[in-house]
């Protein structure tokens, strides 16, 4: 915003509210009298400044007027002596869900409890504002550990609103409140049964949010510059109180519960270009680096166990949750080493100060944890200019403990809030969970997990936990370690073995394949092996492209699937890579080097794909395969009918194939709209920009101004990001990957997709596609399919093992792919099938999980052969990659060796050394 | 059913006709429990094996198979299947696995089994000719059967039964529900989860154990009522299914994966004094040595992944050189049933990651007739076993190899499927 005057004037319209910091004052104070405290004689830790083992605090009407060895005692002062006794400043709990009502688990099992009464928590709201939700008796309680101020968020949803920060002393939670409202929050959460209710929708949620803030700030702005002859824009409470936010002013604080969410948070500041702050990050020390290099302020939290649904598929890992647990414990500690300065938040810990013990327990110095909870604290949440230390002029919230603080003996003797009084319970009120408190003591039930156990079984991704944190992100990754060949000019030679090339140069004996910078620099017989390169004896072993699979599941963090609506074309994959998936690694173990991660298949349209190069060990982005083209999932039949489960609730539609087909045909004469109304307005704007401009220009006739003003900026069209993804499918920008098994729904796709002018580039599963084989081929679609799955479900019952080699004789090409982590790692034998099931040459087998797969996924050019050029992506195998007694022994990508079986085994300790498995 | 019936004896003349002696002549044949014989021939007659030999001569009058530059082998079996009991696995009324309630010993596979299944031809032409249905799910799933993959009605197919009671043993973490996907979760913290695992699992054990103890009573009051010293007990199918358990009679398959449980079904077969064998098995690796020294048997799949996050990435491709190392007795088994046909690949897995060939072999032929019990009559090829074996174009765990002949009860069965037929009806479509 340029014109100072608009600003206001938006602001105002917007009625977003301007932040003025709330001098609380006690409603209860008397009018007349001052209100004067000297405490005398204790040691006083200011945090800020110097430590005075005996000195004098002097406080008057809630402001500190003294603080010092040598500080005089006022005539008017109720004198307090504080021997033996240690001040500190109030402590500052900076991301708490202090006063709020608990909602429990299962919203229908609170019916007619206590907790009813309140008002139910707002999951998508931004405007909805944690003040007005306060119980003030609940809020109190918190003194009794010695906390004066907190920053009061709600708990449930993924936009909880806004939140305030209070300072503990009042009879009401207006009267406390001494940042209101304090910031605005997004939860990187879930919903369950509504939208988002996806990782990967959450943050497709909260960037349609802020596109539909920035049209309404622009819509107003427009509105405000010339209202004659203009429809007055609708006030929406929600994306009014993004406007602080969006201008810069206020941070948006991102509740991190993974490592990448502090990676999501960023990438929302990078696009949206605003600011962000970040609370919870159990894992932050991973990403120090990031944090440090970006300035991330830090709310970081102690809850180091905190509630999480079961999991369920058996997937249980006990092993890697305890893991985890002692990765946040040792969070703040790690994040100090690594220089970070941050505060310490309860984040709903039911025991804030056993949490910040614990933090302490594991490594962190106890002064360092004690300013992360005071003036640390003070600084993230930007109030530092009037709390968090023991200094005049600030904010008389003082605390005097019996012992050193935050030590297991010390207990609040005396709080101070805003300079008032208040003598906490003899015995501070029980936590609500026996957990907690088990969890602050090092000999409870919590701490009988010791390290040593862990390290007597680690086998290579265990070990990867073991290596130095900050250097987890980084090349020297446990066995497979790739520092040998990344320095310098990368040159690699892999010699004697036989090359399966898949390209012009077909089988090649005894051959070599030069690796230059990660390209493919050349392959043959009589290659001469440059001197420096580091060769790889590939002797009487294969060398084959890098497996391609064209449907993966693999490294996508939280929901598979956003199933909250049929069409949800705007979510990403890309979103929500897990780098940290050990299943990458498992699957660089069969030969795989390239994945296509899909959506699930619970929708008709689904989200869009994520092409990903096993690069284990990357940061997710380095993940990403850069050329590959854009695609998104699309899904028919059983699963997008829901047919197979009973969903509680409303039956979502569609129910049947025809239902099916319905969504497909609306969603893209929407779409056609959409893109007809962008059109327009493209060229409405191409009009304005050459038209005449400025005052002078503007004509005097009114009605030709008010007309010339409409067209002076047109706002534009509302930013759709779901409609957006289907117009670049029309526009032929998008490959489509649809999930299919039935005949007829692969023949409606066909008819549906023709009619709105844009290609199918993959039909996934097909498993009836030898049916229509000539329409799928004619269409100029690729297949990938199953070797041999039938019989899970009705769909599949006519799946035959023949298929590859039927679509395959009718000129489709085709691929073998997993949809499973498991089958991912043996797609080799997947591809032998085909032979043995219809006739395939070894040639075509080949090709059904490289050169085929990667046509499919548009990066051909790029992978999918041995040839000149390419990128060096290669799997070793110790035979024929068809042959029973075959194994992946080496896996490169882009000529890096991610995986060498011989190292990995030599690695092992026991059990695994024990029971000999190698 | 008639017509089904009438249908499949229509497509296989051969098992209605067959020529009592057969002879395969000219072939590799892997004996399994001897030496392999590098060209050789097989007599089969009166549903028997009758010789073995490099130079057998073929009796007068049998029909010969002309295995030359073949390889012969025993039936494969798969010793841990559904097949019969599930024709769509997401069609409840195509799904006989698992009945209402969580303890159903008295339920027996083989009562169900649909000996028309179009499963059963798929997994045979592959050269299984074998299986073990089981009862899935709940604490106790019901009793298996040992099938024969020819025949048309269950009494045809059933080769043993009971041949295990099938139970899974109780983990005491929540039971996965896919509409409970679609609920508010219920927060609880690991510790909680963790409290509320062992408090259930001990519960259920001490449940699962009860039963056994009733049923160990229940049969001995049976026994002294048989011996008329007392009036005999109400009957009760599930404790008359039971007891021959709880006596340690008929084998318990415990569906275990974890090393802890592992150890903990262990512990509750000695207590009760149950004959134990694994099933699953993921972390069996771990505990190869007790499993020795209990002597325990394990119905080991193959193609899964590691459980832990850090175990190696080939953890459950090398359990069954693990166990072999340890002298455990195991099977390698497919633990499905339409993917039953896959079983020789899974046990090439098993072979690539350590277990050697033969071994590999002898977990889908021998061993697991030996774990059931009719090492006597399944598993090998020697006279005096039954006639079920097969002839491929090479290495059956090759997965180019292709089955050429496949002998059940020495009468060769038709290699037509339902997908060879879809096959041939569609591989010329225009």
């Amino acid at each position: 915003m340029t014109n100072n005057g608009r600003a206001q004037a938006v602001r105002r319209r917007l009625a977003a509210a301007v932040v003025a910091a709330v001098w609380a004052r006690p409603d209860a104070a008397p009018a007349a009298r001052s209100e004067v405290y000297a405490l005398v004689g204790g040691r006083i830790v200011t945090v800020s400044g110097p430590t005075h083992d005996r000195g004098t605090l002097v406080m008057r009407d809630g402001v500190i007027e003294a603080v010092g060895p040598s500080a005089a005692v006022p005539p008017d002062a109720r004198v307090i002596r504080a021997d033996n006794l240690v001040l500190t400043p109030g402590l500052i709990d900076g991301f708490s869900g202090t006063g709020l009502p608990v909602v429990t688990g299962r919203p229908s099992g609170t019916a007619g409890s206590g907790a009813a009464a309140a008002p139910p928590p707002s999951l998508l709201a931004p405007q909805a504002m944690a003040l007005d939700r306060v119980r003030v008796a609940d809020a109190l309680k918190a003194r009794d550990a010695g906390i004066t101020t907190v920053l009061v968020v709600p708990r449930e949803g993924v936009l909880p609103g806004q939140s305030v920060i209070l300072n503990l002393s009042g009879d009401k939670a207006e009267a406390m409140a001494l940042k209101q409202p304090a910031a605005l929050h997004l939860h990187m959460s879930t919903l369950a049964r509504e939208y988002p209710g996806s990782l990967m929708g959450t943050v497709a949620y909260a960037r349609q949010s802020l596109d539909d803030a920035i049209r309404y700030r622009d819509e107003w702005a427009a509105y405000e510059r010339s209202p004659a002859g203009k429809r007055r824009p609708r006030y929406d409470a929600a994306l009014a109180a993004w406007q602080e936010v969006l201008a810069g002013r206020e941070r948006l604080l991102v509740t991190a519960f993974r490592e990448n969410d502090v990676r999501r948070a960023l990438a929302i500041a990078d696009e949206f270009k605003i600011k962000v702050a970040v609370a919870g990050a159990p894992q932050a020390f991973r990403v120090a680096d990031l944090v440090k290099s970006r300035q991330l302020p830090l709310l970081v939290s102690v809850n180091f166990d905190p509630p999480r649904p079961a999991t369920f598929f058996g997937r249980s890992d006990e092993e890697k949750e305890r893991r985890d647990i002692e990765a946040a414990e040792r969070n703040p500690a790690e994040l100090h080493k690594a220089g970070v300065s941050f505060a310490l938040v309860s984040a709903y810990a039911p025991n804030f100060l056993a949490g910040v013990r614990k933090a302490i327990e594991r490594g962190l110095p106890r002064d360092v944890a004690l300013r992360a909870v005071t003036l640390g604290a003070a600084e993230a949440l930007g109030i530092a200019d009037r709390t968090g230390s023991l200094e005049a002029g600030k904010i008389a919230d003082v605390v005097a403990w019996s012992a050193e603080p935050l030590t297991k003996d010390a207990k609040p003797r005396m709080v101070f809030v805003d300079g008032q009084l208040y003598e906490p319970e003899e015995t501070p009120a029980p936590s609500p969970s026996p957990t907690a408190e088990a969890g602050g003591a090092s000999a409870g039930s919590g701490g009988t997990v010791e390290s040593p156990q862990l390290n007597s079984e680690r086998g290579i991704a265990a070990r990867l936990h073991d290596v130095e944190p900050r250097q987890r992100d980084l090349a020297a990754l446990g066995p497979h370690s790739r520092a040998s060949v990344t320095t310098g000019p990368v040159l690699v030679a892999i010699v004697g073995g036989t090359l399966l090339t898949v390209g012009a140069q077909g089988t090649i004996e005894k051959g070599t394949v030069l690796v230059r910078d990660g390209k493919i620099a050349a392959v043959g017989r009589d290659v001469e092996v440059p001197a420096g390169a580091t060769v790889i004896d590939a002797t009487g072993r294969y060398v084959m492209p890098g497996i391609i699979d064209c449907h993966s599941h693999t490294a996508i963090e939280e929901n598979v699937n956003e199933c909250s609506d049929s069409v949800t074309a705007e979510v990403r994959i890309a979103d929500v890579v897990d780098q940290h998936d050990v299943n990458i690694y498992r699957q660089l173990g069969g030969g795989v080097t390239t994945i296509n991660v899909l959506h699930g298949s619970c929708n008709t349209i689904g989200g869009q794909n994520a092409v990903l190069k096993l690069r284990w060990g990357k940061p997710p982005e380095e993940l990403v395969f850069k050329d590959a083209p854009r695609g998104i999932k699309f899904a028919l039949g059983e699963n997008v009918k829901r047919s197979n489960f009973r969903a509680p609730g409303p039956p979502r539609y569609p129910a049947t194939r025809m239902g099916v087909e319905a969504v497909l045909r609306e969603s893209f004469q929407e779409a056609q709209a959409y893109k007809r109304e962008w059109d327009e307005y493209e060229k409405k704007s191409r009009a304005a920009r050459s038209a005449p401009r400025g005052r002078e220009a503007a004509p005097q006739d009114e009605r030709r101004r008010i007309h010339f003003a409409a067209a002076e900026d047109p706002v534009a069209p509302r930013k759709n990001l779901r409609l957006e993804e289907l117009k670049d499918i029309l526009d032929g920008k998008v490959y489509v990957h649809a999930h299919c098994y039935r005949a007829d729904e692969i023949l409606m796709l066909i008819r549906v997709a023709e009619e709105f002018g844009f290609k199918i580039r993959t039909f996934q599963h097909v498993l009836e596609g030898y049916k229509v084989a000539s329409e799928i081929a004619r269409h100029g679609a690729g297949a990938s399919t199953f070797s041999d799955w039938w019989a899970y479900k009705m769909e599949a019952y006519d799946a035959i093992p023949y298929n590859a080699a039927i679509m395959a004789a009718h000129g489709v090409k085709v691929s073998m792919n997993s949809d499973s982590d498991e089958l991912a790692r043996r797609l080799y034998w997947e591809a032998a099938k085909a032979m043995k099931y219809g006739g395939a040459s070894e040639a075509e087998a080949l090709k059904m999980v490289t050169l085929n797969p990667a046509w499919q996924l548009g990066i051909d050019k790029r992978v999918g052969s041995i040839e000149v050029g390419k990128d060096a992506d290669l799997a070793i195998f110790s035979a024929h990659p068809f042959a029973p007694d075959t194994r992946v022994e080496q896996t490169l990508v882009d000529g890096i060796v991610y995986f060498d079986r011989s190292k990995d085994v030599a690695a092992r300790t026991s059990p695994a050394k024990a029971a000999g498995i190698q | 059913m008639k017509a089904v019936g009438v249908a499949l004896l229509a497509l296989a003349p051969l098992a209605a006709g067959a020529a009592d002696t057969v002879a395969i002549r000219g072939g590799r044949i892997i004996t399994v429990s001897g030496p392999v014989i590098e060209k050789g021939t097989v007599v089969v007659s009166g549903g028997k094996i009758t010789a073995v030999g490099p130079s057998v001569e073929v009796p007068a009058g049998a029909r010969v198979i002309d295995a030359t530059g073949q390889t012969v082998y025993p039936g494969l079996i798969d010793g841990l299947t559904t097949l019969g009991l599930v024709e769509i696995g997401s069609v409840a009324g195509s799904v006989d696995t698992t009945e209402t309630g969580d303890v159903n010993p008295h339920a027996e596979a083989w009562i169900a089994v649909n000996p028309h299944s179009e499963l059963l031809p798929v997994a045979r032409a592959n050269g299984i000719t074998a299986a073990l249905a089981a009862p899935a799910g709940g604490l106790i799933s019901g009793q298996s059967a040992l099938l024969r993959l020819a025949g048309t009605t269950p009494e045809a197919l059933t080769v043993k039964t009971p041949v295990a009671m099938h139970m899974v043993y109780p983990t005491g973490r929540p039971v996965f529900d896919i509409s409970r996907l679609f609920e508010e979760p219920e927060l609880k913290t690991f510790e909680e989860r963790e409290k509320d695992r062992k408090r259930n699992q001990e519960k259920e054990l001490k449940r699962l154990g009860n039963l056994l103890e009733e049923a160990k009573a229940y049969g001995a009051a049976r026994a002294a009522a048989r011996a008329g010293t007392i009036a005999p007990p109400r009957p009760d199918l599930p404790m008359d299914a039971l007891a021959p358990v709880a006596r340690g009679e008929v084998p318990v398959v415990m569906r275990v994966d974890a090393e802890e449980d592992i150890r903990g079904a262990v512990r509750f077969a000695e207590e009760h004094g149950l004959k134990l064998v694994i099933a699953g098995g993921l972390e069996a690796w771990r505990v190869a040595d007790l499993l020795k020294q209990k002597d325990v048997a394990v119905l080991v799949n193959v193609d899964r992944l590691p459980r832990r996050e850090s175990d190696p990435y080939d953890a459950a491709y090398a359990n069954p050189a693990a166990l072999q190392r340890a002298g455990v007795r195991f099977a390698i088994v497919s633990d499905d049933a339409s993917q039953s046909r896959n079983l020789p690949y899974e046990a090439a897995m098993a072979r690539a990651y350590g277990l050697g060939a033969d071994a590999a072999l002898r977990a889908i032929t021998l061993s697991p007739a030996e774990i059931f019990g009719v090492a006597e009559r399944m598993g090998a090829i020697s006279p005096g076993r039954d006639a079920d074996l097969f002839v491929a174009s090479g290495d059956i765990m090759d997965p180019r190899t292709e089955v050429t002949h496949v002998l059940i009860d020495g009468r060769e069965q038709p290699l037509q499927t339902r997908h060879t037929h879809l096959y041939e009806q569609f591989k010329n479509r225009p």
